[in-house]
């Protein structure tokens, strides 16, 4: 696990788990409601992918563990997550790639049909 | 809600414990609270829906994750005997010995790869009805925005008319009304009003009558289908003064017109005027429900329509994007207000009511729907008792070999594991039969739908109803693995291996076990049989209802002659005086009548009156039927005094029914008394009284009813349903009856051509098909608890096999064991009867609002369904029981 992950191995979930600790560090069920706000519903995680992709994602050092951020209840048993540096480069390489992605439709045109009613 | 989510949060944690131990150690604490916390913002259901899916596949790639590092492969044979370490190639290992000691015994192993296909197969069938029915998207371009929009109005809400106070926050709207909302509103892309219709076609080789539905250009545009041929409706067709189009269906298209593509642009004869095709729908494509045949736009005379109250527009809509339904609400509570201020005095005390679209089509099928699955997943919970019960049957026996193994070093959890793998392979086995048996299940389960059954056509196994088999096998894995694994890693290794003296030994764990799941089966199958009893009971009494009507040998058709060819009250009455004629010279033919409301058809027309009383005059609404020909000779109704029509009355004459004699007239003679309609100068006179009759539905009380003479009605009465009385079978009559109608006049349709006893059968179609499906549900419930009581008692019988023959030598009768046996097997059955009953009494009030006349208490029902469960467990008990007086003591003693 030495490279960051190559952005064509970077799932919609990862992407938008990494997307959703961007502006600050969250616990798990934190990251599943903003996703589930910014996408409108669209995107839903359910609990297993959720984790599955913190635990990827935590083998993969783009995301840390925060002990210090738990709250003050000894019995929360909730962990917070940070992105890291490395994670941080992951979001932005990958974010770049869809943006030329983006360009590339523009250009062919496709984005200019108006939508279906 | 909280108990639900308590129980789901108990069910979860047992899924995350199949997770790989590593994965649950470290996250296993966080998904769960995660779960719980969907639960509490969206409700056990999402919780569900959303956790259900996700849980299978992270389970799945979890696993194969394990197997490709290999890393708990070498932790388990560090951690030998510890929960959940080392697994992935045990699990494989586990699962191969498990079906080679399956293998081995196939009577067992078919007992219960029967009994748990019996049980997933039925939840999978029922669950695939619901999903077609209830669950799945209405098939419209996204249909969550489609609403459809009502008018309220208040004074009805408080109405004295049981049929005004139904609908009063359902009232369609009128033109001027929808024209007033398309403008106004700001939270609707399309708007449209709809009304069904229909219509004859003419100018092929026979007439037919079609279902037609009018609309605006926003109905089918806020659909969002496009037509497979041709275009939909424009905005300009719409316009005062437009050319009439038509869209048509796509069976239609295909039935009429052989699948003909040259008809779009072309012209049809709808009710004599010439109607331009413009465009063919795409197969499967429906609405408001299967069978509109096509779809107008609307005429002038629509549109001139006034603002009356009384209107008929249905009105349909598509949400803005991001707009929701309080908003939308709050949006047309606005708009309504507008509306009043400028049409003062007009529209006071109307109101508006969005209603979604699916909630509108499937709403009142919920109930029965949720009935149902709830006793189907009881027969589930029944089943797995059945084969838990085995599976701790084969646990006690094999504890010697448990014994063994743990002696030699093998762990609890790992003893514990190879029982649930047990239990693993028996339902995957057991759902894939199941499975297989719904599939072929669902044409026959289609068919017993009652008839109208909103989008039955869309019943069919899809990826949602795969998931939930695949959800209900892992459950059964657990309900009937988990007991017997515990059981099994409880094995006291020294106890088992120096007994000798087992045989004295009394029920120990292992028996309290097999006692509750016995019991609980047992109160279960209770419930069920109690509710099944009880719907039947409701259901002999509704078709012993008296209808006031005979139906044998009554042939019923509808016909309406088409305003062009018939354009006045003489001509539609010379018309049905000569269909009268040539109707009743038809052989066989014994009386020909007709009315305008046929009983159970939804037919139904009532009007406000004023009679005339001793204390003055009396306002009140009744019933009103126009009748024509023999019309109650021919029903079979009862004239209770006076006389009917005869057909050549001058002066304006009634007949009333008994219950409007009783209640304008009680203790008097209401021949010779008037009636008018309220704001009206023609007085009639009532000649006669005949019986009541069940005109709204078997299960609905008879209503006052007033009946004029056809030739005689003040309003331009056009249609009427003819009534043929025949001494022979009424359906061979049919062609005959078809012909002649033609030979008066080619070119007037008919429609719904039935007899009266298969329009009483479909008025009671969705009773039945409850009640016989409950019926068979419960009937296999109860036979699986009576299975459950044998093999519990036949056990524990053959446990004491030595004790009992020791017992025989020592002189004892075989009645005293017999005795002994059933008492064991009464003991089981009347604690199980006793909960079943609490819980029927409690949950009685599901069942009222499907009941006719009888109480969800019925104690008949209780009692006998009671005395029927105690009878069975008795014989279950009772085989067993000779089978242990049979034991020959030397025998006996020798088995150890």
């Amino acid at each position: 696990m030495g490279e960051p992950p190559s952005t064509d191995l970077m799932t919609p979930a990862a992407y938008h788990i990494l997307l959703s600790l961007a502006d600050r560090p969250r616990h798990g069920y934190g990251i599943m409601q903003e996703v589930d706000t910014r996408s409108a519903g669209h995107v839903r995680l359910g609990p297993g992918t959720l984790y599955r992709s913190i635990k990827q994602l935590r083998s993969a050092g783009l995301i840390e563990a925060d002990a210090n951020q738990a709250s003050s209840d000894a019995n929360d048993r909730r962990r917070v997550y940070r992105i890291t540096e490395r994670g941080l480069n992951a979001l932005t390489n990958e974010a770049r790639r869809l943006e030329q992605l983006v360009a590339q439709a523009r250009g062919k045109g496709v984005l200019d049909h108006a939508r279906p009613a | 809600m909280r108990a639900s989510i308590r129980i789901s949060r108990q069910l979860y944690r047992a899924l995350i414990s199949l997770y790989p131990r590593s994965f649950r150690a470290e996250y296993g604490a966080e998904l769960l609270e995660a779960f719980v916390s969907i639960g509490r913002s969206m409700g056990p259901w999402h919780m569900w829906c959303r956790t259900l899916p996700d849980f299978l596949a992270t389970l799945v790639s979890e696993w194969l994750d394990v197997i490709r590092s290999g890393r708990t492969f070498l932790g388990g044979s560090r951690g030998r005997g510890r929960p959940g370490g080392g697994m992935s190639f045990d699990i494989v290992a586990d699962l191969k010995y498990a079906s080679r000691q399956l293998a081995r015994r196939p009577g067992y192993a078919a007992v219960g790869i029967v009994t748990l296909a019996l049980g997933i197969g039925a939840n999978t069938a029922l669950f695939t009805v619901v999903n077609g029915v209830l669950l799945r998207p209405l098939p419209y371009h996204q249909p969550g925005q489609l609403v459809t929009v009502w008018q309220t109005y208040l004074e009805w809400r408080d109405s004295p008319s049981p049929q005004l106070r139904g609908v009063w926050d359902q009232i369609p709207a009128s033109y001027p009304v929808y024209e007033d909302w398309l403008e106004l509103n700001s939270v609707f892309v399309n708007l449209g009003a709809y009304y069904e219709t229909d219509f004859a076609i003419t100018g092929g080789d026979r007439p037919e009558r079609l279902r037609g539905l009018n609309v605006t250009f926003g109905t089918l545009a806020a659909l969002g289908v496009p037509p497979m041929l041709g275009r939909a409706f424009r905005p300009e067709d719409d316009r005062m003064g437009s050319e009439r189009v038509v869209v048509m269906s796509n069976g239609f298209w295909r039935r009429r017109f052989g699948s003909d593509r040259a008809i779009v642009g072309q012209s049809i004869t709808l009710d004599d005027v010439s109607v331009i095709v413009v465009g063919v729908m795409p197969p499967g494509f429906y609405f408001p429900d299967q069978g509109i045949d096509v779809w107008a736009n609307m005429d002038d005379e629509d549109r001139q329509l006034g603002r009356g109250i009384t209107a008929s527009d249905a009105v349909i809509a598509r949400l803005r994007p991001g707009i929701t339904l309080t908003h939308a609400q709050r949006d047309m509570e606005a708009v309504t207000e507008r509306i009043a201020e400028a049409n003062p005095g007009q529209h006071e005390d109307r109101g508006v009511r969005l209603v979604p679209l699916h909630e509108e089509v499937v709403g009142n099928l919920r109930p029965p729907m949720v009935l149902l699955l709830s006793a189907v997943g009881v027969v589930l919970v029944i089943a797995c008792a059945n084969i838990a019960n085995l599976l701790l049957v084969r646990a006690t026996g094999r504890q010697k070999e448990l014994a063994v193994r743990s002696a030699l070093g093998a762990g609890r959890w790992r003893l514990a594991r190879q029982l649930l793998s047990e239990a693993a392979v028996l339902s995957l086995l057991g759902g894939a039969v199941g499975v297989t048996v719904a599939v072929g299940a669902l044409r026959p389960l289609a068919l017993l739908l009652p008839p109208g059954t909103p989008r039955a056509s869309q019943i069919a196994v899809d990826q949602r109803v795969l998931m939930f088999s695949l959800g209900l096998t892992i459950i059964t894995v657990l309900l009937i693995g988990v007991l017997p694994a515990i059981t099994a890693s409880r094995t006291q290794i020294v106890t088992v291996l120096k007994d000798s003296s087992r045989w004295f030994r009394r029920a120990g764990q292992g028996h309290r076990s097999q006692s509750m799941l016995v019991i609980s089966q047992i109160a279960f199958a209770y419930v069920l049989l109690a509710g099944a009893g009880i719907l039947v009971k409701s259901f002999a009494s509704l078709l012993s209802v008296d209808k006031g009507f005979t139906t044998e040998n009554v042939l019923a058709l509808e016909v309406r002659p088409p305003t062009t060819r018939y354009p006045n009250d003489s001509e539609v009455r010379q018309y049905y005086t000569r269909l009268y004629e040539r109707l009743e010279a038809v052989p066989s033919v014994r009386s020909v009548g007709g009315g305008c409301c046929l009983p159970f058809t939804g037919h139904n027309s009532s009007h406000s009156i004023v009679v005339e009383s001793d204390k003055g005059e009396d306002e009140a609404i009744v019933d009103r039927n126009v009748v024509s020909g023999s019309y109650f000779e021919t029903m079979g109704i009862p004239i209770v005094a006076g006389r009917v029509f005869h057909g050549g009355e001058e002066t304006p004459v009634a007949v009333i029914s008994s219950s409007m004699a009783h209640q304008f007239w009680p203790g008097e003679d209401p021949i010779g008394r008037r009636i008018t309609y309220r704001n009206h100068s023609i007085w009639f006179t009532v000649v006669g009284v005949v019986g009541d009759v069940s005109q709204h539905g078997l299960d609905v009380l008879p209503r006052p009813t007033m009946y004029y003479a056809f030739h005689q009605a003040t309003y331009r009465a056009r249609m009427q349903t003819i009534l043929l009385r025949t001494d022979a079978a009424p359906a061979a009559r049919a062609a005959d009856v078809r012909n002649a109608l033609w030979e008066v006049d080619g070119d007037v349709p008919v429609r719904r051509l039935s007899t009266m006893d298969d329009l009483i059968s479909m008025s009671v179609a969705a009773p039945r098909f409850r009640t016989l499906l409950l019926s068979l549900l419960a009937t296999l419930a109860g036979v699986l608890a009576t299975f459950g009581i044998y093999g519990v008692v036949a056990f524990s019988v053959s446990q004491q096999t030595q004790e009992i023959g020791i017992r025989m030598a020592l002189g004892a009768r075989s009645v005293n064991v017999v005795g002994s046996v059933l008492r064991r097997g009464l003991v089981l059955a009347s604690t199980g009867l006793a909960i079943g009953l609490g819980i029927t009494l409690v949950a009685a009030r599901v069942l009222e609002s499907f009941l006719f006349e009888v109480s969800p208490r019925d104690p008949t029902t209780l009692l006998g369904v009671g005395l029927l469960l105690t009878a069975a467990a008795m014989a279950a008990s009772y085989v067993p029981s000779r089978r242990a007086t049979s034991v020959d003591p030397v025998e006996a003693l020798r088995v150890e």
